[in-house]
């Protein structure tokens, strides 16, 4: 009967202890909540940002929110009540953040956004205490791209050239568009003969490059594709039509694909959008706040620029 | 008097294939460059892979049906066809240890993984009586969701030769695709008019319940009917494969609706019983030909969305007279 007793008592002991001793060791936790897991893109970022988190002991949770603002913000509750420390958040729309940038607050906890900026156009003392902010600029991809043709024809070249645009609605189309012109227009040679949506899609960019070998034949000299994949599609259009060295095609993302058509010198340039720096950086902003240090509320994680001279650099 | 009354029928009937006519001969004469020879394969090749939809589509309409999940059934039958299809020298490979298949093993596959998801959307709509419209509905995403699930939302690339061929080779100098859109005209119209099966088609599409009574295993025919529609899809999966020498998860994306959209403005009728196969072609070429002329003359992405909307409703009114007319 002592036996049983005393086997009890351990048992209950042991019980009451060991959870107890787990949240001794204070875990760090953080939770992750991703726009939308259908987006390849952002399946990168999220891989970076857990291995972070399993490198670093931390306790990592995260949720997909499926492109809906609503179930985030959802999601995010029932984070908190769990308890996290921080929370690192892939804003489903930008424009509606102010529900979680409040529940943060209530909170108290960091709140940390990633790859889409809920800030953009905001002053730094605009920006709520506690939150911050991990990502690129679309524009710059834009930019890069355009820079590059130009370094590559010179600053006097007369060259017509098209723009591949991503889905209509998506910022980061308007904004690469807006990238690309926003350098070309200031050289009076660059003629933009037309831009078109082909919604990221690479059977649409070899179609509408099919339509623009038709429409502008030589003058055409050069394609900037808002992504790899119509960048490819691109590719595809004109090596069928035997011109693929009289014009110059760029894309971003840097995805495998692109890659191999840079290394056999199809495509000409790429723009690589790190998502290793935003996964990782997001974390990492959380736990220096978490341990007390003084953050910029914006941190930015510049583009890449990949072309033949160093895609070595990428494998 | 008389004369002009046949003038106006035959205006009526062929109504869109004048629209069509003046829509080539306007803009030959704008943009010379509309007529040439590459650019006239160049419009034919960039309907093939929705005109076999279409063929599939009309199918389906005329047996008063509808079939929203082709594109998401043509994407999982690409990134399976593709996967296989994969050469040796390719980086990211699916199955790692694979020889280089022959070229029929991805077309089968393709062709047979369309048939299955044709015959399961067929089989729901036959035997649990739920409309096509959901039934179809549902089938989209579940597809959509396999071809991610199978390739992680990454593309299938660095393919065989021979897929390259279906893609971008030439048979007597016209491109494979169009040639393989020739032969799948040709095999829905025999299909569809000269069989036993076409016949009991529009009798289901007309009048269900008249075709029972006279005998039609209507459950029969509606499996068929979808079945053909995804070996369409799967068709429409090999030319597009092809063409781009690889396959994407998220490919074809709304095509269902503008194959639908061809079928519609070629006069199949959604009340069913109603429909040609030269009427799905000549609604492919109309849009197809659109958006070929649109882009050369540099028009506005968001315009070109706007006119094409108005064409498919024009279309389908003047369709629409055309049968009350009949009536």
């Amino acid at each position: 009967m002592k036996k049983y007793l005393v086997l009890i008592l351990i048992v209950v002991l042991a019980m009451g202890v060991l959870p107890g001793a787990v949240s001794a060791a204070d875990k760090i936790k953080i939770g992750y909540s991703c726009n939308n897991f259908n987006d390849t893109f952002q399946t990168v970022i999220e891989g970076y940002a857990r291995a972070y988190a399993e490198a670093n002991g931390i306790d990592y949770s995260y949720s997909d929110a499926g492109e809906d603002v609503i179930k985030q913000q959802d999601q995010i509750k029932v984070f908190i009540s769990e308890g996290v420390d921080a929370l690192v958040v892939v804003p489903v729309d930008t424009s509606a953040m102010d529900p979680i940038i409040k529940l943060a607050a209530e909170a108290k906890i960091p709140l940390v956004f990633v790859n889409r900026n809920p800030f953009a156009g905001l002053k730094a003392e605009e920006i709520p205490a506690n939150t911050y902010y991990v990502g690129s600029e679309s524009i710059d991809a834009g930019i890069f791209q355009a820079e590059y043709l130009v370094k590559k024809l010179g600053e006097d070249a007369k060259a017509g050239y098209a723009i591949l645009v991503g889905m209509l609605s998506n910022e980061a189309a308007v904004a690469r568009t807006e990238g690309n012109k926003q350098v070309l227009n200031k050289y009076p040679g660059y003629k933009l003969l037309a831009e078109k949506n082909g919604d990221w899609q690479r059977d649409q960019g070899m179609s509408i490059t099919e339509n623009w070998i038709t429409a502008f034949g030589d003058e055409l000299k050069a394609i900037l594709a808002n992504n790899d994949e119509m960048a490819l599609g691109a590719i595809e259009a004109l090596e069928a039509a035997k011109i693929k060295d009289k014009v110059i095609v760029m894309g971003v993302d840097l995805i495998d694909d692109a890659k191999v058509a840079i290394k056999e010198g199809r495509l000409d340039a790429s723009v690589l959008q790190d998502g290793k720096g935003q996964g990782e950086g997001g974390m990492k902003i959380a736990m220096q706040v978490l341990a007390g240090e003084k953050v910029d509320p914006i941190t930015m994680i510049p583009y890449v620029l990949v072309t033949p001279e160093n895609i070595a650099d990428f494998e | 008097m008389k004369h002009q009354n046949r003038l106006q029928e035959i205006f009526t009937k062929y109504g869109i294939v004048f629209v069509l006519i003046v829509m080539i001969i306007a803009m030959s004469m704008i943009k010379p460059s509309f007529r040439t020879l590459n650019n006239i394969l160049n419009i034919l090749t960039q309907c093939s892979v929705y005109g076999i939809l279409a063929l599939g589509m009309t199918v389906v309409i005329v047996s008063k049906g509808i079939d929203l999940s082709v594109g998401s059934i043509l994407a999982l039958c690409a990134v399976i066809a593709a996967s296989l299809g994969q050469s040796s020298t390719a980086s990211t490979k699916y199955f790692a240890n694979m020889a280089e298949l022959p070229i029929i093993v991805p077309i089968l596959a393709g062709l047979l993984i369309g048939a299955i998801c044709g015959a399961i959307n067929g089989g729901l709509i036959a035997f649990t009586g739920i409309p096509a419209f959901i039934a179809t509905l549902g089938m989209m995403t579940i597809c959509r969701g396999f071809a991610y699930i199978y390739t992680s939302g990454k593309p299938v690339s660095t393919l065989i030769p021979s897929f390259e061929f279906i893609g971008q080779g030439r048979l007597l100098g016209i491109p494979m695709p169009v040639v393989i859109y020739l032969g799948m005209i040709i095999i829905t119209k025999i299909l569809l008019n000269n069989t036993r099966f076409g016949k009991r088609t529009f009798a289901v599409g007309g009048n269900i319940n008249a075709a029972e009574v006279s005998g039609v295993n209507v459950k029969k025919i509606l499996l068929w009917v979808y079945t053909y529609m995804g070996m369409c899809a799967g068709v429409a999966a090999i030319v597009s494969t092809g063409r781009m020498v690889s396959a994407q998860p998220g490919l074809a994306s709304g095509y269902e609706l503008t194959a639908i959209a061809s079928t519609t403005i070629g006069g199949t009728s959604q009340s069913g019983g109603i429909g040609t196969v030269w009427g799905a072609v000549v609604g492919a070429l109309v849009l197809s030909v659109m958006r070929n002329g649109m882009t050369i003359l540099g028009i506005q992405s968001y315009l070109q969305q706007i006119v094409e909307g108005v064409v498919i409703i024009v279309a389908v009114i003047l369709d629409m007279r055309k049968n009350a007319r009949k009536a």
